[in-house]
């Protein structure tokens, strides 16, 4: 039974969707991430380079603690708060 | 070659400034000034080590002093009590353990000023004070105290391209020197400031001079543990910022304390606490080897550079890799290695600040670069015409140049001015006999933008009934002259009267994310994303007009705030008949456009940003004086050419041109924070010196307009580059002058002095040939 977790989005992720906050059903962070891939497929360039690699500018954080880096195939649990935090910053 | 200037109404024009007047006359009221009804004044209970384990913490005594309202701690910072832009490694409010002098502990609201002040000192704190880390070599140490648990080392990156020993073998000359700079701090003449509050439907608004309204929004969201569209951020008028209102600082302590006492409270850093707890220029030690042939070309490049992040990352990985980027400067070179760390130490927090870590170690290679001219006899321009990047090389990473470079052309422009040209001449006028002077010429290269990482910008235009412009861009202006370009980039584009152009700016309720007003970026994200909103908002304008005229689309064109027949029709309809078509009927008004900046798919291997898809170039020429009876240096001219792409108001342009010089004249001769064993002894005006009008020599601006295609009307980025060359410039001026090289800037008179006499630079460099 998936868990139903909240994903808060920021920066170029939240304008790409056009949400700020969703709901979703989700075994692992693979599924929150597949989930918003499939809400818009311009995503996909944000979390993965071309090569299908994890891109290493987006911060994930459950339930306030930094996931550093992320364990995608970690199980998530029902009420889990995620946060994904595209870096705006640089020089 | 830049716009043709026949073609545009505004863009390229020195339009007046739109927030000139109100700033120039004191009208302006920043938000260290606006006072609300009900309001609280806040104050910080900062760390009385700069490293300490937190034993006990009691706010007791505190809150019994009358007027005290709300007094917080760790344990009122509802979600992640961290903050960092890059890494949130930094407490919120201290639990077990305080890092540098700044950081907070707990953070008091009370009716005065005085209340607050007295609270925030009366908050008691058992301490078990810790070693204190200051030098970063030491620190790097294995056996060095421990800042965080994972250590001291922020970050270690090693690029290496070709085989550099190979080619010191090769070489006709081979100079290694390690060069060192200061901790230069903003001294923006408005400290850390803000106000927060709670709207008639309890919903947080933040007002506080910051350079991106979503990323504090974002910072705020993170540590309260509230929706980001619950935090409405304002973050203009700045008054001044320089990289270091990237950071939070006030913000989610006044919205922590907003939220418990559902008050207004501001909270306005003194210039001291703003020494103490603000962000710096991060101080490095840069050990160059630089080697080249017989005829100047310089075949390898080798580099370390250690960077005193301080106690926490904020921007010290990003900026590292700008150190990294620019060590080789403009110039073609096919072997470089280069080894870089970021430290961490109990020495304040240093982060973003104007030239993002480009001007330490331009000081290195250009310096480099002179005394390898010397060596082989070649004159100091010359050599850097021939190792210069030109369109379409390959840049010293490895990566194709994507973006126009004009550095060639700099250097060219720089070659015909009278400073120059009558170089011995000028040398020859010293105002004294114990007095001397020198000259030099030195160039420049900085990225703009992100760089590999994202970098995304929205604006927004509406119509408003009386036919005129809403444009949002949540872009602060800083100073740079941002809302006066983005009013003449949207009036261009959409075809109006400049004074028909208003900004909804740097609030996040009115203005769709643009990014931050950093990275010299503000102007093409911006500018990109009011052009990608103005053809949506000319088609809906269109649409209307032709149902109000009776003429089809193809047949109408714009003019002057009008959409007119092409046919000689006589049809014709002002925008502010379009405007009231278009509200009567409850038709869209507002549009939004959007502006990716294009980026690599993978950064160079061991970096996080490298490279930028474009750069930009100045070359600089600085003549000085210097009294080698007291060491004190003058600088009586700076000559900077920049390469920024199309310059969209002249006026604007020399502004930012001159403001960076006289920043960099700043870490060049005077401004470096002391700090002992940890604490600051430089913290305001008195001690801590910036140059002022008397230091402020005859400065020349002469632009390359090279057209970049990534940017709005060719524009590139151009608020760091003036500052880059400076520190270099004057030091290989003083040399000129001298016939003595500093290795360290500042050149204050005393580090002048000692080291005319021999006393410093012992063992700063050596050399073969």
């Amino acid at each position: 039974m998936p868990a139903r977790v909240k994903v808060r989005l920021f920066h170029e992720l939240r304008s790409t969707l056009g949400q700020s906050e969703i709901e979703l059903e989700a075994n692992t962070l693979n599924d929150v991430v597949e989930s918003l891939i499939s809400l818009n497929g311009s995503v996909k360039e944000l979390f993965f380079d071309a090569h299908g690699k994890l891109r290493s500018y987006i911060m994930f954080y459950i339930n306030n603690t930094p996931q550093n880096p992320p364990e995608l195939t970690r199980k998530l649990n029902d009420g889990d708060l995620i946060l994904l935090v595209p870096t705006a910053a640089g020089g | 070659m830049g716009i043709n200037r026949e073609e545009t109404k505004w863009v390229g024009r020195s339009i007046v400034r739109k927030d000139g007047r109100g700033k120039v006359t004191g009208e302006t009221k920043f938000f260290s000034d606006m006072a609300l009804p009900n309001m609280l004044y806040a104050k910080v209970a900062r760390s009385k080590y700069p490293h300490a384990l937190i034993k006990r913490i009691s706010t007791e005594k505190a809150k019994t002093i009358p007027g005290v309202v709300a007094v917080l701690t760790h344990k009122d910072v509802p979600a992640l009590n961290a903050f960092g832009i890059l890494i949130p490694d930094q407490p919120v409010l201290c639990f077990d353990k305080v890092r540098y002098l700044g950081d907070a502990v707990a953070v008091v609201a009370a009716e005065s000023l005085e209340a607050a002040e007295r609270a925030a000192q009366s908050i008691e704190v058992e301490y078990e004070p810790l070693p204190v880390v200051s030098d970063t070599l030491e620190a790097m140490k294995p056996d060095a105290p421990k800042i965080h648990e994972k250590g001291n080392i922020l970050r270690h990156a090693t690029v290496r391209v070709g085989d550099v020993d190979a080619a010191f073998r090769e070489a006709a000359v081979v100079v290694e020197n390690t060069y060192r700079t200061g901790r230069q701090m903003h001294m923006y003449l408005e400290t850390e400031a803000g106000i927060a509050m709670l709207d008639e439907h309890e919903r947080l608004v933040l007002y506080s001079g910051g350079q991106s309204p979503y990323r504090d929004q974002m910072q705020i969201s993170r540590s309260l543990g509230i929706k980001p569209e619950e935090i409405r951020v304002i973050s203009t008028p700045v008054g001044g910022a320089f990289g270091g209102k990237e950071e939070n600082t006030v913000q989610i302590h006044l919205a922590l304390l907003a939220m418990k006492t559902k008050r207004p409270v501001r909270m306005v850093w003194t210039r001291e606490e703003s020494g103490v707890a603000g962000m710096k220029r991060h101080p490095m030690i840069v050990t160059t080897k630089t080697g080249a042939d017989r005829d100047g070309r310089i075949l390898a490049n080798q580099v370390r550079i250690v960077a005193d992040t301080g106690a926490y990352a904020s921007l010290g990985p990003t900026v590292l890799d700008v150190s990294i980027e620019t060590s080789c400067g403009p110039y073609r070179i096919p072997n470089i290695d280069i080894d870089a760390y970021s430290v961490y130490t109990n020495n304040g927090v240093a982060g973003a600040f104007r030239g993002f870590g480009a001007p330490q170690v331009n000081f290195a290679i250009e310096s480099n670069i002179d005394i390898i001219s010397e060596k082989l006899g070649i004159d100091r321009l010359e050599i850097r015409k021939k190792n210069v990047l030109r369109e379409g090389d390959t840049g010293a990473f490895g990566y194709k140049m994507l973006g126009s470079v004009g550095v060639y052309e700099t250097l060219l422009k720089a070659e015909r001015t009278d400073l120059w040209k009558n170089r011995v001449s000028h040398k020859s006028k010293a105002s004294a006999p114990w007095c001397k002077r020198g000259i030099a010429v030195t160039t420049a290269i900085k990225g703009f933008g992100f760089g590999a990482l994202p970098d995304f910008a929205a604006a927004s235009i509406q119509i408003t009934p009386a036919g005129k412009f809403v444009v949002g861009v949540s872009c602060p202006e800083i100073g740079q002259g941002a809302v006066t370009a983005y009013s003449q980039i949207a009036a261009e584009a959409l075809h109006c009267d400049i004074a028909d152009v208003y900004l909804a700016s740097a609030d996040s309720q009115l203005s769709p994310d643009t990014g931050t007003s950093s990275s010299s970026m503000a102007l093409v994200r911006g500018g990109n994303a009011i052009l990608a909103a103005a053809p949506k908002m000319n088609e809906l304008l269109l649409d209307a007009a032709g149902e109000i005229t009776g003429e089809p689309k193809e047949n109408l064109e714009f003019s002057e705030s009008r959409i007119s027949s092409r046919e000689k029709t006589g049809k014709s309809v002002r925008y502010v008949e379009i405007a009231q078509f278009l509200h009567s009927r409850g038709s869209e008004t507002k549009v939004v456009g959007g502006f990716e900046v294009p980026r690599v798919d993978k950064p160079v291997e061991g970096t996080i940003e490298i490279p930028h898809w474009s750069y930009m170039y100045a070359t600089a020429i600085a003549l000085v004086e210097v009294d080698t009876l007291t060491g004190a240096t003058k600088v009586l001219q700076i000559y900077l050419s920049p390469d920024s792409g199309t310059v969209i108001n002249p006026q604007s342009y020399t502004g930012q041109c001159e403001g960076a010089i006289v920043q960099g004249l700043g870490f060049a001769l005077t401004e470096e924070t002391q700090i002992d064993n940890g604490l600051i002894k430089t913290n305001n005006f008195t001690t801590y010196i910036i140059p002022t009008i008397r230091d402020v020599p005859e400065i020349q601006i002469e632009p390359v307009e090279t057209y970049e295609k990534i940017g709005p009307f060719g524009a590139k980025g151009l608020g760091e580059i003036g500052i880059i060359p400076v520190g270099s410039a004057v030091a290989n001026a003083i040399y000129d002058a001298t016939g003595t090289r500093l290795f360290t800037l500042p050149a204050t008179p005393e580090r002048v002095f000692q080291t005319l006499a021999g006393k410093e630079n012992q063992d700063a460099g050596k050399s073969q040939s």
